[in-house]
């Protein structure tokens, strides 16, 4: 029989993700990444890892070992190797920042940390993809959420293990050689980004996205033909862009068609959850699928600057400010709408499911206050939006490279952004501490009967 | 499904019953039982009486479902069903069936299709602390329980879930012997 337990790891994988999303903005707010100080600093990157690997991997690594056996209705093989997975991720992860520093101050041998770092992080995300691949393998077919992670977790097998030749480039370049660096920075570094914030995340989260908001608002899971061909342009095409991004000359072609077909397939997949929450048979909007909506809009708004960017041959140019809306507006904004819903659900069931019908026990939705965690979700999503528009600002003006009055006064409003965005995220971290730390007296809730459904 | 000849058909119409909160299960059971050989049963709702279809089954009876202009439904449940035949056209037989070991016909029923998790989870379990050992529930889920498996097996009750069209059908046998209500994982 199926089954499926709340996963001992869970809990600890939120904290570390929500841990290095707080540290990593308070790092922007101090001034310490660009536009400040130049994209590939190395303080600029500890930022950016702290972000993808400590916070979004994290997340996401935490929430599919607690939702690939809902998704495929199959146990994963091991709760142990989700331990591992986390400590050599999060183990991984600071021996990386600390490369990060040495690189950037020169100090030889420590660099070496970095690589060391990313072989650690790279163990870790191939145990998960294991772990978790083999289970959603022994489901198939599939259901439409778990293709998408599927093929989330293939790209999670690429993306580390190009950052650990990228270490090395960069911690040292005697060993790889000028013309293995110099080609792993102009063609590696850009299908890094593209597998790890396409293929990783953003495949996952459409999944995960899918799925947890067809079952928070009874809307079916089954998407039909469209749903089908969304998946199929949007994974298809990341993957062919990926594969033929290698090449170069020839291999333009093909990967401008994987590019156009990505974006097609993520248009048509939000053209289908808006279709989707017109289909919800729970009318009021709960915190996780009200918020989701702004992250799916920002996903959204991001096809249409890639396109537009792409279009005039500036992407480039643009590429901080595609990296901040998707990063702030698409993935964290989904990601910590999604938290507000599944840590007190997780909570709950958790704690009450053994005295479920043998003691009144609280509704679920009472280990959560939605009106006090709603304003800062609203202050989270206006400052993240108002820092993407100051990082154009500062694009369009020039002002990060030569910073003139305008481009001081724009900085100074995306340091301000940063802050209050740091703000709304640790108001919701609060709200997150407070359903795990809260016990409401059992015996003193209203009980809850079979009849008593809302 | 064979072709069932309607010969006479009886009228109930329970949805004055279902719109006062009233469970008309009994009054339907009633109905059948005084149906002479031969004859139909007419069910009007206010619903799809989903979980019905399979106690009927079991007793030979086929089913024909339409909904009526304003929302209700009509169900026809006619005779002649042969019982081998029961379970195929439902579907298949529930999961564990072929194991052999015959569960007693449900006795609570629980549509659970249109409730937000963890709703479904939680009438279940009281659903079932208000039965004696040994009976038997019956419920329709939208999707497979995740998380009530583990809490079924810690409390000791059996479970056959089949995944339909229309929902996920579970039976579900209370345990032989109450256990201690202070029992921890």
């Amino acid at each position: 029989m199926p089954a499926t337990r709340v996963s001992r790891w869970g809990m600890r994988y939120f904290a570390v993700a929500l841990a290095s999303f707080l540290l990593a903005q308070a790092w922007m707010a101090a001034g310490l990444t660009w536009p400040f100080r130049p994209l590939g600093a190395s303080t600029t990157l500890v930022a950016v890892h702290l972000l993808t690997l400590g916070w979004l991997s994290t997340l996401m690594l935490g929430a599919l070992h607690q939702f690939v056996p809902v998704i495929t209705a199959r146990p994963l093989g091991s709760e142990r190797a989700a331990g591992w997975t986390l400590g050599l991720v999060a183990g991984g992860l600071l021996l990386m920042l600390a490369g990060f520093l040495a690189c950037g101050a020169g100090a030889w041998p420590l660099a070496l940390a970095l690589p060391l770092g990313g072989l650690s992080v790279t163990a870790g995300a191939w145990l998960a993809a294991a772990q978790l691949g083999r289970t959603l393998a022994s489901a198939r077919p599939l259901p439409l959420p778990g293709r998408y992670v599927a093929a989330g977790l293939l790209f999670l097998a690429l993306v580390p293990a190009l950052g650990v030749a990228l270490a090395l480039a960069v911690a040292a370049p005697r060993w790889t050689g000028p013309a293995a660096a110099g080609f792993l920075f102009a063609r590696g570094l850009p299908l890094h980004l593209l597998a790890g914030l396409g293929g990783w995340f953003t495949l996952t989260a459409m999944g995960v996205a899918l799925k947890l908001l067809a079952m928070f608002m009874l809307a079916p899971e089954e998407r039909g033909r469209r749903g089908e061909l969304a998946f199929a342009l949007t994974a298809g095409g990341l993957a062919l862009a990926w594969l033929s991004g290698w090449g170069g000359g020839w291999a333009a072609a093909p990967e401008e068609l994987g590019q156009a077909a990505a974006a097609a397939g993520a248009a048509l997949y939000l053209a289908d959850l808006a279709r989707l929450y017109g289909q919800r048979r729970r009318k009021r909007l709960e915190l996780n699928a009200a918020f989701a909506a702004w992250a799916l809009a920002a996903l959204g708004l991001e096809v249409l600057a890639l396109v537009l960017a792409r279009l005039a041959g500036s992407t480039a140019a643009w590429a901080p400010v595609l990296v901040q809306l998707v990063l702030f507006g698409w993935l964290s904004g989904l990601g910590l709408s999604q938290m507000i819903k599944i840590v007190p659900f997780l909570t709950w069931i958790e704690r009450y499911g053994p005295l479920m019908g043998r003691t009144p026990v609280p509704r679920v939705q009472e280990l959560v206050d939605e009106g006090r965690a709603r304003p800062w979700f609203f202050v989270y999503f206006a400052a993240a939006a108002t820092g993407v528009a100051a990082a154009a600002g500062l694009v369009a003006t020039g002002g990060a490279a030569a910073p003139g009055v305008a481009g001081a006064l724009l900085g100074g409003v995306w340091r301000a952004a940063a802050l209050a965005q740091l703000l709304g995220a640790a108001g919701v971290g609060r709200e997150l501490l407070r359903v795990r730390r809260m016990r409401p007296a059992v015996a003193a809730t209203a009980p809850s009967t079979a009849a008593g459904r809302p | 499904m064979r072709e069932v000849a309607a010969r006479t058909l009886r009228t109930l119409d329970v949805r004055s019953d279902l719109r006062a909160g009233r469970e008309p299960l009994g009054r339907i059971l009633e109905a059948v039982r005084q149906l002479g050989e031969g004859e139909g049963l007419r069910l009007l709702a206010t619903f799809e009486p989903l979980p019905l279809y399979r106690v009927l089954e079991s007793r030979g009876f086929a089913h024909r479902a339409r909904r009526l202009e304003g929302g209700d439904w009509e169900v026809l449940f006619l005779p002649g069903l042969d019982r081998a035949e029961g379970g195929e056209a439902a579907g298949g037989r529930p999961a564990g069936e072929a194991e052999g070991e015959a569960w007693p016909e449900p006795v609570r029923f629980l549509d659970n299709r249109g409730l937000e998790p963890p709703e479904p989870m939680m009438r279940i379990l009281e659903t079932l602390e208000q039965m004696e050992p040994g009976q038997v529930l019956e419920a329709v889920n939208e999707r497979e329980p995740q998380f009530l498996y583990p809490e079924l097996q810690a409390r000791g009750h059996a479970i056959r879930s089949e995944r339909r069209p229309d929902g996920v059908y579970l039976r579900i046998r209370r345990g032989p012997a109450p256990e201690p209500a202070a029992e921890e994982r």
